[in-house]
């Protein structure tokens, strides 16, 4: 008979970005958002042409993205997880809601806060009446779920291929309250997330008349919100496989 | 990009307002200001402009429009200057017109080259461009002013007419700062009849360069392909102001404006009354196709979730400066796209401008409204994994993808040892054991009992894989025995708990397929709630010393009735911030009317390897501390 139960056995501890993901799932299952899962290899189709990233645009280059051989093929290892939201939107008809929690990667030199590995969580919301206003209204919930009553959100322009309008989004700092700080640079503000509405063109290359249907689509790194909501100083502990870290959460 | 405040303000007849509303207004009207510094009088911003904007925007005009708009201020009215020009004598040959969609070449007599008026070399130092001379210094400010690249040559050293081909291969080019370059059939240079000049679109060579004996140019206001203007940069490592306009496209429309303005301000600095202005020589494959785009009041809402009225709109369109032909009830605008806007082709594009002058602020928040999720079984019964793992103590850990061998290798790696993706999570997982079991002590743990969920890629594919593994440090010859059974007992537990059989285990790890065990079980219940609870937002990190730790333990003989926290105090007061872990009570005996207490400590320090000596000092103050209070240490 297993006596694990009894032995009086310490209790073993979940990852902090488990936690964090679990947070950011549950949070977004309460308005309706379905959990989608996908490939950590993409081709290069669902990495970029699907989401209207250009040929010959920088970020394609050997720079930025991890190709496997043989190159023909064109493999990629997914830069973010937005190709997740493009293979759901080819198998299911509007109205879809979806987040996307999954591991990326980028061909980028490690350091304090940046890791070749990390954790994104995107979301997609596509239907009849989807705005601007509605992806507003549906982070300024999650960050208030998340991070507590008082925090504020404001919204920038921005760009990314495959939204517009696009934007970059800010939550007030809340290690100062936005007073100024070492974390927020003194500005009161943290930068967290990307998004905006679908890019008419990638609803078009996935069948969905953007004439009829509209969406947003939203974009954070989990080590980002891990990192400010436990106090973490450099990302690389995340994938230390260190008990002397992860007993800690 | 560097922009001048002073230079910003020359668009206006109002004065502006003070830097910081301007950095405010272009932060959350289109583009971040990611710095702002005072400079003598002027003020420097370092704006970030995007790539969809970078065909208009990078140059002062293209922001100062942009600022006009957001301000609702009125622009000057701009003249492009007219000049009276002799015939044209340069002739021009674009071989590939497909790299090269345009080449305006202007040939300017009789100037002289000197050093720029002051307030140009102001200008182009206060974004930080060096000052040349006069010639070079006019083509960049133009560059700078309205975004059109242009070159100079000197029109004495041309062997012949300007010939636009791809370079031959084999064929090479001394740059403007004498570095050689081989050339070669994908490149494409701006040449005369016998040697190249310039790269085109990216650096200048020496051949043609101008100097100050110059007295006869060749200018040159050109529109390359973005592609193989990019292609070529990086090919040859020169990264320039001119290949990173080009390279972000720019529209061939505004050649004969920037060749006009920079033969004008030639003439104004380095001219004479006998400098002679040619006509221009221009190639040019065809205008550019003018785009519409019809639109109404009701599109830009649909996406912006605004109430924007037809005369609202309106107005909006002025401010932006975008012609239209009005129609219709409810109004159909029919808007001519600019030409300098190669991102706008559609209605979204237009709502993102709109949204912009609205500003994002004032577009409204529509709180969601709660609604049932369906449970995805995959991340349902991962979550119920982990939850029963956790409880039977085992903690989870997330590995690199990247290992040093596997069945699916990366092209590109970061190091040899990142070379291959992962074909299963076992090795990362025995690798944990042996380096958490070094740390047993300072963790407080006598098993290091972790697990992994991740995808592992072999030749099959990829799949999400689920393992873990026990490591028993002070398992003495029975090591094996009892890892495998905790491994075992593991196993039993979730076989229990999911209602399945999970195959058995050889060693101290175990590793099995997750999405094929997922696919066997039954469908998951309606809700999260079972596997997924809430948060406690308060924990912190605490930092984790990267130094070596020492284990030592203090037994003593105390009276009964003694509270074991005298001992426990005493310990901690004399080790204070070198303590890591404990003072742990591991052994309590009672004989003869007496207790034996025993204490294991962990000691550590964070800036440096704390020295047996260092130890061993702590511990016979603690001795004497026991002493005094009459314990008798064993």
């Amino acid at each position: 008979m297993n006596n694990i139960e009894n032995k009086g056995a310490k209790l073993g501890h979940l990852h902090p970005l488990t936690r964090t993901i679990n947070d950011i799932v549950r949070i977004f299952s309460e308005i309706g958002f379905d959990v989608a899962d996908g490939p950590e290899v993409e081709s290069e189709h669902y990495n970029f042409d699907a989401l209207n990233v250009p040929k010959d645009h920088p970020a394609r280059d050997m720079q930025d993205t991890f190709w496997l051989t043989p190159e023909s093929q064109k493999l990629v290892m997914r830069t973010h997880t937005s190709p997740v939201q493009i293979r759901h939107m080819e198998t299911h008809k509007p109205p879809i809601k979806i987040i996307v929690p999954g591991r990326v990667f980028r061909n980028e030199a490690t350091d304090a806060t940046h890791e070749a590995q990390f954790y994104q969580v995107e979301g997609l919301s596509v239907g009849k009446d989807i705005s601007m206003a509605d992806l507003k209204g549906t982070l300024e919930f999650f960050f208030k779920k998340f991070l507590g009553e008082e925090i504020r959100s404001r919204f920038r322009p921005s760009f990314f291929p495959f939204v517009e309008p696009g934007a970059e989004v800010d939550i007030s700092c809340f290690k100062c309250k936005g007073s100024g700080c070492g974390v927020c640079k003194n500005t009161g503000w943290i930068e967290v997330l990307g998004g905006g509405m679908v890019h008419p063109e990638v609803l078009r290359g996935v069948g969905i008349n953007p004439e009829e249907y509209s969406g947003f689509a939203f974009g954070m790194s989990v080590e980002r919100f891990a990192m400010l909501k436990y106090n973490i100083p450099d990302i690389r502990l995340f994938y230390g496989k260190d008990l002397r870290f992860i007993n800690q959460f | 990009m560097i922009v001048s405040y002073k230079w910003l303000q020359t668009y206006f007849n109002k004065g502006l307002p003070p830097p910081g509303k301007i950095a405010e207004a272009l932060t959350f009207g289109i583009f971040e200001v990611e710095s702002t510094e005072k400079n003598g009088d002027d003020t420097i911003f370092d704006i970030k402009v995007l790539p969809d904007r970078a065909h208009d925007c990078l140059s002062h005009r293209g922001i100062a429009r942009e600022l006009a708009a957001l301000l609702n201020t009125e622009l000057k009215e701009e003249h492009t200057p007219i000049l009276n020009a002799a015939p044209v004598t340069l002739s021009v040959s674009v071989i590939d017109g497909k790299l090269c969609r345009r080449y305006i070449g202007r040939v300017v007599r009789g100037i002289a080259v000197g050093p720029s008026p002051d307030w140009l070399r102001e200008r182009l130092e206060a974004i930080g461009q060096r000052s040349i001379n006069n010639v070079v210094d006019a083509t960049n400010y133009v560059m700078f002013d309205i975004g059109q690249p242009l070159h100079a040559f000197d029109a004495r050293k041309l062997d012949g007419g300007i010939v636009v081909r791809c370079a031959r291969k084999g064929e090479h080019i001394t740059t403007l700062d004498k570095k050689d370059i081989v050339l070669d059939e994908k490149i494409l240079v701006i040449a005369d009849t016998k040697d190249p000049l310039a790269v085109a679109g990216v650096k200048g060579g020496k051949k043609a360069e101008v100097d100050e004996k110059t007295t006869d140019i060749i200018l040159e206001a050109a529109n390359f392909d973005p592609v193989s203007v990019r292609k070529t940069s990086r090919a040859l490592g020169i990264f320039t102001d001119s290949s990173k306009h080009f390279e972000n496209d720019l529209t061939p429309e505004l050649a004969r404006e920037a060749m006009d303005r920079a033969t004008a301000l030639i003439m104004e600095i380095a001219g004479n009354e006998n400098t002679i202005v040619e006509e221009v020589a221009d190639v040019y494959l065809g205008p550019q196709i003018k785009h519409t785009i019809a639109i109404g009041a009701a599109d830009v809402n649909r996406l912006l979730g605004t109430r924007i009225g037809d005369d609202t709109l309106e107005e909006f369109f002025l401010r932006l400066r975008f012609l239209y032909v009005k129609a219709g009830s409810p109004a159909v605008f029919t808007v001519s796209v600019p030409a300098m806007r190669l991102d706008m082709r559609e209605k979204a594009d237009i709502a993102e401008d709109i949204g912009h002058i609205y500003g994002y602020g004032n577009i409204p928040s529509v709180i969601p409204t709660a609604a049932k999720a369906r449970v995805s079984k995959k991340f349902y019964y991962e979550s119920f994994i982990r939850k029963i793992l956790v409880e039977a103590g085992f903690s989870e850990i997330y590995c690199y993808t990247f290992a040093a061998a596997g069945e699916r290798e990366i092209a590109n790696p970061h190091t040899k040892e990142k070379a291959f993706l992962r074909a299963n999570l076992g090795e990362g997982v025995k690798e944990s054991l042996v380096r958490n079991a070094l740390c047993a002590e300072l963790l407080g743990i006598e098993e290091i009992k972790i697990f992994e969920m991740g995808n592992v890629f072999d030749g099959g594919g990829e799949h999400t894989s689920l393992a873990l593994g026990v490591e028993i440090p002070r398992g003495g010859n029975k090591k094996a025995a009892l890892e495998e059974n905790a491994v075992r007992e593991a196993i039993d537990l979730l076989s229990q708990k999911l209602g399945v059989e999970l195959a058995g285990v050889s060693c101290n790890a175990w590793e099995t397929n997750l999405n094929t065990l997922v696919k066997s079980l039954p469908e998951p219940p309606r809700t999260y709630e079972a596997v997924l609870s809430e948060d406690a937002i308060t924990l912190a990190y605490k930092k984790i010393s990267p130094y070596p730790f020492i284990v030592r333990d203090i037994a003593a003989w105390v009276p009964e009735g003694t509270n074991v926290n005298e001992l426990s105090d005493s310990i901690t007061k004399e080790g204070g911030a070198l303590i890591a872990r404990g003072p742990t009570l591991f052994d309590e005996f009672k004989k003869d009317g007496k207790i034996s207490y025993a204490f294991r400590t962990v000691f550590q320090a964070h800036d440096r390897t704390l020295t047996d000596d260092e130890a061993n000092a702590i511990m016979n103050r603690i001795t004497e501390t026991f002493h005094r209070k009459g314990f008798q240490v064993r």
